[in-house]
């Protein structure tokens, strides 16, 4: 057993102790809080020290762990090591676990008689995860003590600085919710209905707040570096934080009516355990392999399904059971929420955050769904579009009618005068966007929802800030949301798109601009890109779209040049370079003879042939060096004698290049190979791209940092409330 | 009934609604290639590269090939749109799309990439 192990098992037993000393001290047992925090911590120490470990294993290359060797190489940049951490399943596990164990480190510092009870429900998590770390966490070595000479490597793709910390970023969110989940538990089990709220209310918007920082890394890397062009795919693991997400909102705002109204308490607790159970659902879909069939990602099963179905519904039965449990006992509303004042809109918007929620839930579950009644089928991404616009057209109204209404007060006077500059506003951005060119009324209908929003919370946010900041920040968050909205719409409906043939040396139109191809260059790090002159009737500059061999992936990558400017960004995605003469291709090779392309050497040892009647098939025998390594290949060329068709069948190579065999020449005994970067760029002299506008993409970035910034500033402006509070509470 | 109830119902029914009829449309049965030539909508098939014959024109955004299922059927593809990296190393390619005038149209396309290394692991995992 190595030191990864121990500290698993360690932690392992540790939160064991921990969850029955923390139920002796919910119990009342005042002399278990001490033991219970002890283990706690050392079930933290434990946690980090692994994480330490697997640190140090991956930059120090140790190779018989399985982990290592599958995520790191030692040719990997440092900066790029450490994130491989996180970069298989086994590791996020252990991840999860040391951010849900540190956020319980800083809960368990709060003087409440809500903590102790809270602890218990938190650490529930913690020895699932301990324990899955201990039965397959990422320190397994390779059976009968092999070790490779050389890692896999990280995929390219990822290798990228969002990327490094996009990861980490959207895990604590997702791990975040543990804590609004452990308090309602908490809170039903003391039956306090009320006295929750307060305590919950900065987790809340703690997690609201850093898992759209994860949502805006991730988009801004899509955006960036994939240059398909869009900032969200839909694809299962983005709808599987934004479900949560979603359901955390609702929460959010029901929280924030339950304390000034006292209605919304069983919403509220359902609300709390449904953004958990949602957290493992999510976990369960993207990481058992059922959606396998229906995703880009590759989901690899690692037998983890009958842990990860238990862990759902242990907190499922948990988190429903004891709200089932307590239901009658909570006490209805104080008071009716009035039909037409703050509180009911609030409680609309959080419908409306449900809503979202569940039919975006439904769409991901489609392969699940499908799966009852026939054959399993996926729903196709159009569908979030269509069933999220009439939702965010409701969204973006009631965005701007709550705000200009008060608390508690029913006034349809005060609130019309108050909306009718608002409303005038709305229009004339419609109106705007209308003359620009938008016709369809989807669009429109939200382009004046949002309109709505924006002027409303404009000038509700000026009123609050003149009165403090705190007043002010969560009408900032909604301005920025319907910034956002605009952004969204305008970037993803209305950009223009053309596809352009460049001709090295001659310049070539479209959509307005001039383009002339100069040629392919290198940067410092050996990577291609091409350099196009563009004449925008903007201003003049110079594109470099990357389009480099990686030898990582085996493939082409490629990365698109965004020219920003204030309105519009000019997106240029390359999709291929041509060379001139295709007819050249492969490599020729004498028998025994050993030629070094890209940084891979091939030694072509001899032939294999087999004749048949009517099908002749020669094997090229090869020895390919790779990454330290010496692996046989043997592509095959297969001649059917009746109809003359070759039939080429390639061999891969560790990483998943192809070798395949182009021609061969029985008189010499050679044979002309085609394999990986054999520089088909060098000759390259028509460039293929792809031109598009992002008209109004800088609203999408500005939204979202208005959303963040106010966010953060809500999470501090809750915890200094909390702490005004706390003094008066008394100590667990 | 009060104003705000009446906004709630007219949401749920709107949403559950909008939600049925998106379903409905969007969904693509995932299905065998002997279903998929009979099938008029749009549908989903899955196999691997059958042959390495394919046609890839990166500057016209066109691709055709042949797909070849689990049961060893061949059905052959044509796509026009982004074409995927990494393309003829996949070990499994997904493409929706519907069957017409004997060959398969594709509007999407999903690649996934060889990772040798987790089906090692993977059967390491189940011997411990």
């Amino acid at each position: 057993m190595n030191l990864g192990q121990i500290l698993s098992w360690i932690a392992f037993l540790a939160s064991l102790v921990a969850g029955l000393a923390f139920m002796a001290a919910a119990g009342g047992r005042a002399g278990a809080w001490r033991p219970a925090r002890i283990a706690y911590r050392v079930q933290w120490a434990a946690l980090a020290g692994a994480t330490g470990f697997l640190w140090w294993i991956l930059f120090n290359h140790q190779f018989q762990f399985q982990y290592v060797a599958s995520y790191s190489s030692r040719a990997m940049p440092p900066r790029y090591v450490y994130a491989a951490f996180w970069g298989g399943q086994e590791g996020t596990f252990l991840l999860w676990a040391l951010v849900t164990c540190t956020l319980g480190l800083v809960l368990m510092r709060l003087k409440h008689t809500l903590t102790a009870p809270a602890m218990v429900f938190l650490n529930l998590p913690l020895v699932m995860l301990a324990l899955v770390t201990v039965m397959r966490g990422p320190f397994l070595t390779f059976p009968g003590g092999r070790v490779p000479l050389d890692g896999q490597g990280l995929n390219p793709l990822l290798q990228d600085p969002w990327m490094t910390i996009h990861p980490p970023v959207l895990f604590t969110g997702f791990s975040s919710l543990v804590v609004p989940f452990a308090i309602a538990m908490a809170a039903l089990v003391r039956r306090d209905y009320d006295g929750w709220v307060k305590v919950v209310l900065p987790w809340c918007v703690f997690s609201v707040a850093i898992l759209a920082t994860g949502f805006i890394m991730g988009g801004v890397w899509a955006y960036k570096v994939l240059g398909w062009g869009g900032y969200w795919g839909w694809d299962p693991v983005e709808n599987g934080s934004l479900i949560p997400w979603l359901s955390n909102i609702a929460l959010l705002h029901g929280l924030l009516v339950q304390r000034v109204t006292g209605s919304l308490r069983r919403t509220n607790f359902f609300l709390a355990v449904t953004s958990y159970v949602l957290v493992l659902y999510a976990s369960f879909l993207t990481r058992s392999g059922v959606l396998a069939d229906f995703s880009v990602h590759s989901f690899v099963n690692l037998g983890l399904n009958g842990f990860l179905l238990s862990f759902l519904f242990l907190i499922l039965i948990v988190g429903y059971g004891g709200l089932l449990m307590r239901i009658r006992d909570i006490p209805g509303p104080v008071a009716p929420l009035g039909s037409f004042s703050r509180e009911s809109m609030m409680w609309l918007g959080q419908l409306v955050f449900m809503l979202m929620c569940a039919l975006t839930a439904v769409g991901m579950s489609a392969p699940l769904i499908t799966r009852l009644f026939g054959p399993p089928s996926n729903v196709q991404t159009s569908y979030y579009n269509l069933v999220n616009a009439p939702l965010a057209i409701a969204m973006g109204l009631l965005l701007g009618v709550a705000p200009l209404m008060r608390w508690r007060k029913q006034e349809t006077q005060p609130f019309l005068k108050a909306a009718f500059p608002a409303l005038i506003a709305a229009l004339v951005i419609t109106l705007g966007a209308v003359a620009v060119g938008v016709r369809e009324p989807m669009p429109m209908a939200v382009l004046f929802g949002a309109g709505f929003a924006l002027a409303a919370n404009l000038v509700v946010t000026i009123r609050g800030f003149r009165a403090g900041w705190k007043h002010g920040v969560a009408f900032l968050g909604h301005l920025g949301a319907a910034v956002l909205l605009i952004g969204i719409i305008a970037s993803s409906n209305y950009g223009r798109s053309a596809q352009v043939q460049l001709p090295e040396g001659q310049e070539r139109a479209a959509l307005g601009y001039r383009l002339k191809f100069e040629g392919m260059r290198q940067d410092r790090e050996g990577k291609d890109h091409a350099l196009i002159a563009v004449n925008a009737p903007e201003r003049r500059f110079e594109a470099s779209p990357y389009m480099f061999w990686s030898e990582f992936n085996q493939g082409y990558m490629k990365k698109p040049h965004i020219e920003r400017f204030l309105t519009h960004d000019i997106y240029i995605s390359p999709l291929d370079v041509a060379g001139e003469d295709e007819g050249g291709r492969g490599v020729w090779f004498e028998k025994g003879e050993t030629k070094q392309i890209g940084q891979v050497h091939y030694t072509f040892v001899d032939f294999d042939r087999q004749m048949g009647t009517d099908l002749v098939r020669v094997a090229a025998r090869m020895r390919v060096e790779i990454g330290g390594r010496t692996v046989p290949v043997r592509p095959v060329l297969e001649m059917n004698m009746q109809s003359g068709i070759p039939n080429s069948i390639p061999d891969y190579l560790p990483g998943g290049g192809s070798v395949q065999i182009v021609s061969v020449d029985p008189n010499t005994g050679r044979v002309a190979i085609e394999v990986p970067g054999m520089g088909r760029t060098a000759s390259a002299s028509v460039l293929a791209v792809e031109v598009s506008t992002k008209p109004l993409i800088n609203l999408v970035w500005a939204g979202a940092v208005i959303m963040l910034g106010s966010a953060f500033l809500s999470v501090l402006r809750r915890v200094l409330d909390l702490k005004r509070s706390a003094p008066a509470a008394p100590a667990a | 009934m009060n104003l705000k109830l009446l906004l709630a119902l007219a949401l749920v029914i709107a949403s559950v609604a909008v939600g049925v009829t998106s379903f409905n449309k969007t969904v693509t049965p995932y299905i065998s290639f002997a279903e998929a030539r009979r099938s008029p909508g749009l549908v989903q098939v899955n196999g691997v590269l059958a042959d390495k014959q394919y046609v890839m024109k990166e500057t016209e955004q066109f691709l055709s090939f042949r797909l070849r299922d689990a049961k060893g059927e061949v059905l052959p593809i044509e796509y026009h749109g982004v074409i995927p990296g990494n393309f003829d190393q996949a070990t499994s390619i997904v493409a929706i799309g519907r069957y017409h005038d004997g060959k398969f149209t594709a509007e999407q396309l999903l690649v996934k990439c060889p990772s040798k290394y987790q089906a090692e692991a993977e059967k390491a995992g189940r011997t411990s």
